[in-house]
């Protein structure tokens, strides 16, 4: 048994020797992991520079406030060997919008009010298709963390059974009661000064109005869930979930190398981990036998693949199976 | 082996601590101080803190790094205590303002020579951009 222990350690601290100690996030990095043919491609655009890290290891984050564990039953269920919710519920528009939170650490409440547009939608047959404000969460949800500075995906899906969530849709939209009011950092601009100063790390205030000009009034403008709950950690339960009730949230690790993903299916093969993530999963499938989650970043589309991205599925790579939560709309 | 024991045991508790601990999705990480690309991001914030700085012909500099955390959001945010000196440099003729001497004594034209400073520098990588979004400052 110690032998065996030993023999593992050992073989594991050989890999992580052979493994070149590369310049995190730089040419050096991308060259790397295009060369080495993994599942997916970096990308070259940024600048040439190592980044320092925290040291974290995979899989072990994000144990935010518990919900209820949903457990589905799944047996009559037949999973199809792909599945992506855009095309499943073509009449729901924002299951094909891509959102950006800006300089602010609002991923939890972008996951979030992301899949509850979605859900809102499906289960209402697309009747009722609004965009679900990011702002109302990242400001109003005392108990979902520090704002700007994190939280927690659980509690997000908490407070919109219990206070409701406004409609809001991104920053100068003018669309909904309460829009973004942090602007992305301007894009497909070399070198220039960034438009995205002014907050910070500030969060906004939690204003109980809806932007001039727009009907109903906030109260009247709240969207409410009926259920929140998580979902047990297994690749089966979250695929049921999504199947049949539309995008759910989840959270992982980031790696210093996911910054550079431009398409395939994500794994982490090379730098150090940078901090805990929120996003949507919109779907599954394989990819030149390689099986992934279908999910949807908020660092607007010129990141990843037109703002979507492919993560490995079925090993709770990252922690990406082990904090799945959802809710279904009153 | 006792030696492999041990620390296959201390591997195990640190696994379960690390588990056990609560983390926000998005919220800043403490890294060192001394880290090369901290250094880097805290030269980049005080070449924008000098160009900013109007109404002072000379250029300050990094004397201490007394804090920094990374951060993601749509990129990543360094978030940075600085300690800036006032350097002998005319921000004229000053990229960069680190190898310039301090200024010996403060002149009775520049308010303070030293100042502690709260910076976030947002970098984009995919962007090719990067930005000072905070630059908040007081003389000490």
């Amino acid at each position: 048994m110690w032998r065996a222990a030993f023999l593992l350690l050992a073989a594991s601290i050989a890999v992580s020797l052979a493994r070149p100690h590369l310049k995190p996030m730089s040419s050096d990095m991308v060259n790397y992991i295009n060369k080495i043919n993994t599942t997916w491609k970096a990308g070259h655009n940024f600048h040439n520079v190592d980044y320092s890290y925290v040291q974290k290891l995979c899989g072990t984050m994000l144990k935010g406030p518990k919900l209820p564990v949903m457990v589905q039953y799944a047996g009559d269920v037949e999973l199809p060997k792909e599945f992506d919710a855009r095309e499943q519920w073509p009449n729901c528009p924002t299951l094909k919008e891509i959102r950006d939170q800006g300089s602010c650490g609002s991923c939890w409440a972008f996951g979030a009010a992301e899949a509850i547009s979605d859900r809102v939608c499906i289960h209402s047959n697309a009747k009722v298709s609004v965009e679900i404000s990011s702002e109302d969460l990242l400001t109003c949800c005392d108990s979902c963390g520090m704002g700007c500075n994190g939280g927690y995906p659980s509690a997000a899906w908490d407070f919109w059974t219990n206070e409701g969530l406004v409609t809001g849709g991104l920053y100068d939209s003018h669309v909904g009661c309460r829009p973004y009011t942090i602007p992305p950092c301007e894009h497909h601009v070399n070198g220039s000064r960034p438009s995205c100063t002014g907050e910070g790390g500030d969060t906004p205030q939690c204003i109980t109005m809806c932007e001039s000009g727009y009907t109903p009034a906030y109260k009247k403008d709240k969207h409410f869930g009926k259920t929140s709950y998580s979902v047990e950690s297994d690749e089966k339960q979250i695929q049921t979930e999504i199947y049949k009730n539309g995008p759910v949230e989840g959270a992982f690790t980031v790696y210093e190398d996911f910054v550079l993903y431009k398409s395939g299916v994500y794994q982490h093969v090379s730098g150090s981990a940078v901090g805990g993530h929120a996003i949507k999963v919109l779907g599954w499938g394989e990819e030149d036998g390689v099986p992934y989650w279908l999910c949807a970043n908020s660092w607007n589309t010129d990141w990843g693949d037109n703002g979507f991205f492919k993560f490995l599925r079925g090993s709770d790579h990252c922690g990406i199976e082990s904090e799945i939560v959802a809710g279904i709309p009153k | 082996m006792c030696v492999w024991v041990c620390f296959l045991v201390c591997v195990s508790v640190t696994g379960w601590f690390l588990t056990a601990e609560q983390i926000m999705t998005g919220e800043p990480h403490t890294v060192p101080v001394n880290n090369c690309q901290v250094l880097k991001e805290a030269r980049f914030a005080v070449a924008e803190f000098n160009k900013a700085n109007v109404q002072e012909q000379f250029a300050y500099k990094v004397l201490n790094i007394t804090s920094a955390k990374m951060q993601i959001v749509a990129g990543i945010n360094y978030i940075l205590e600085v300690w800036l000196g006032r350097t002998v440099c005319k921000k004229s003729h000053t990229a960069d303002s680190e190898p310039c001497a301090l200024h010996p004594e403060p002149k009775a034209s520049s308010r303070f020579k030293e100042c502690q400073c709260h910076f976030i520098v947002t970098d984009v990588p995919w962007e090719n951009s990067r930005a000072l979004t905070l630059n908040k400052c007081h003389p000490n």
